[in-house]
């Protein structure tokens, strides 16, 4: 069930250094969005820019009909976005994409998430399904890096679940210093990684992806990385935002918006 | 209320309304057909479909630009074996006419293709995109040679009893010869304009922003062009044309049929908002009660010269 309709902005909340929350009451994705879906948002009435913007959706308010999403302003669109205030309307097409897909027998399994920046945000939405599902808090592993303190965000949201939150920092400004893979090989170190017990699940920023899956392939992990890509349509039509993925012989495109955007980092072919 | 005639005549294709969605921005119809109704759309052109399956282009493929957006796909498709096997029994269940876009490297490519789809039930006419590039010339687009034009058209003409559409490339000096070209080698319809070949630079890195370089521009930007190509080609040819090019509302809709256009596609439209298609179906419908008129035909190819003393 998706909907391609004008919706009203609830709130508009800085999270971060110029990141901000914002919450739309939207009842069709509030009520079917899955982490790691998306929606395609248009503030804009011109044709500057010309496309849509896709935003992973961060938490879901199912009794008041309102969904949010987490974004970062860092262009013409986002500054639109940002400048959107509660009572006025965004345009939502949604939710699109495929999901995170939960590693069964779910109770067993350590959950890593792994997110970069503004890539926590469908991360945190699935450790919410996690620990709602009933996993057990210790089972669900969140490594929440950033460059910096003020870049970090959704600290307290996983704080708020009770998971295993690992914090890392660059520069060392909050959490360990270093990067997300510093943490991974921790975790690695201390025995608690193996290919039959453990899922990780990553967003962020492309380079981290890639490091992610490295080390996940490297030390014969499992894991799932959702690809960030330009998406003009978000529908599977345009075929603009291939992902070049391995096939049984040779290589292949898929599309972010609909094969993905959760690939097995396995497939992803890199660079 | 009156009701108005939406219905078109398009030589031997007949339209429930002049609506259509452009090849390659609606996919195979199924992908959008929860959030548009697909058996009030005129017709649907499906993505273009070459004889084998192919990957596509290396990323990045599709750049925006002012008003506008650049891509080089590379005829990314499952290929007509997988098309008729897999897409077309979907599409059947549908009213609207289904219009296969064809694309080949070579004559026999295109001759190939268009005896496969010959009474294959559910394809009501083909649409041959013919700015692909000629392999057996060298490099160049049959779209752009006029000679090169009227023969392939009229070789596919001999194998297939569709009401057949050429698309015309805008990419050429006067658009009225090989439009001309087209029909002499035995179009029934003129499609146009398939997308202007552009490029794109980021000067910061001093890189293409295309893996292929080149591109096809389309939406908005390309409006006023194609616009003024099919009030040429509507001049210079009898058969009718379905006009496109940066359609985005009903009212850049309503000007290409006032240009001369018997029907429109919405293309880049669609991937900026799924419902594009119905709203320009609603809004012509409204814009032909708003003037009065009874039948969308009427306004076909009725603009006139603009009032001097009267801009404002």
């Amino acid at each position: 069930m998706r909907c391609a309709e004008h919706c009203e902005v609830v709130a508009n909340r800085p999270v971060a250094t110029n990141q901000f929350e914002i919450e739309i009451h939207c009842p069709t994705v509030a009520l079917h969005a899955q982490p790691g879906q998306f929606v395609q948002m248009r503030v804009q009435s011109g044709y500057e820019p010309l496309f849509s913007r896709p935003f992973s959706v961060f938490r879901r308010f199912p009794e008041r009909g309102n969904f949010s999403v987490v974004y970062l302003v860092r262009g013409a669109f986002t500054q639109m976005l940002a400048s959107k205030k509660p009572g006025e309307s965004v345009f939502v097409v949604g939710p699109l994409g495929n999901r995170f897909l939960v590693a069964q027998p779910a109770n067993e399994v350590l959950h890593v998430l792994v997110a970069g920046g503004v890539g926590a945000p469908p991360l945190y939405l699935l450790a919410e399904e996690l620990v709602q599902s009933g996993v057990p808090h210790q089972q669900v592993v969140v490594v929440n890096g950033a460059r910096r303190q003020d870049l970090l965000i959704c600290q307290e949201h996983f704080a708020e679940l009770g998971v295993r939150l690992w914090t890392v920092t660059e520069d060392g400004s909050a959490g360990a210093k270093g990067k997300v893979t510093d943490v991974l090989k921790a975790l690695h170190e201390r025995g608690e990684l193996s290919g039959n017990r453990c899922q990780i699940y990553t967003c962020g920023p492309t380079a981290m992806l890639e490091a992610v899956a490295k080390f996940a392939q490297k030390h014969d992990l499992p894991c799932q990385v959702s690809m960030e890509t330009l998406m003009p349509c978000g529908m599977g039509v345009c075929l603009g935002c291939a992902v070049k993925v391995r096939t049984a012989d040779g290589t292949d495109y898929k599309r972010a918006c609909v094969d993905g955007p959760i690939f097995d980092a396995a497939e992803v072919v890199w660079g | 209320m009156s009701e108005v005639n939406l219905s078109v005549q398009l030589g031997p294709l007949r339209l429930q309304n002049p609506v259509l969605v452009a090849s390659g921005t609606f996919g195979y119809g199924s992908e959008y057909a929860d959030l548009v109704d697909l058996n009030r759309l005129g017709g649907i052109m499906v993505k273009g479909t070459t004889l084998h399956p192919r990957a596509g282009n290396p990323m990045p493929r599709m750049v925006e630009t002012a008003a506008g957006c650049l891509n080089s796909i590379g005829l990314q498709n499952v290929g007509v074996e997988a098309f008729i096997r897999e897409k077309l029994p979907f599409l059947r269940r549908y009213q609207c006419a289904v219009i296969v876009n064809i694309a080949g490297d070579s004559y026999e490519e295109f001759e190939q293709l268009a005896e496969r789809l010959d009474g294959v039930e559910g394809v009501h006419a083909l649409e041959m995109n013919i700015s692909c590039p000629n392999q057996e010339r060298g490099g160049i687009h049959f779209g752009v040679d006029p000679e090169a034009t009227r023969e392939v058209v009229s070789r596919v003409r001999k194998r297939t009893r569709l009401p057949l559409i050429v698309k015309l490339s805008p990419n050429v000096t006067d658009i009225t010869v090989t439009a001309q070209a087209a029909v002499d080698g035995g179009a029934d319809i003129l499609s146009l304009v398939n997308t202007f070949v552009g490029t794109a630079i980021d000067a910061r890195t001093r890189r293409f922003k295309l893996a292929n370089i080149t591109g096809g521009l389309s939406g908005p930007a390309i409006k006023p062009l194609a616009l003024y190509m099919v009030w040429r080609v509507a001049q210079a040819v009898k058969v009718p044309i379905i006009g496109m090019g940066g359609i985005m509302n009903a009212t850049d809709a309503v000007e290409f049929l006032l240009a001369g256009a018997s029907a429109v596609a919405v293309g880049t439209a669609n991937y900026v908002n799924p419902r594009a298609s119905m709203e320009v179906l609603e809004g012509i419908e409204q814009y032909l009660r708003e003037q009065g008129e009874k039948d969308v035909k009427h306004i076909v190819g009725t603009v006139r010269r603009c009032k001097p003393g009267n801009e404002f």
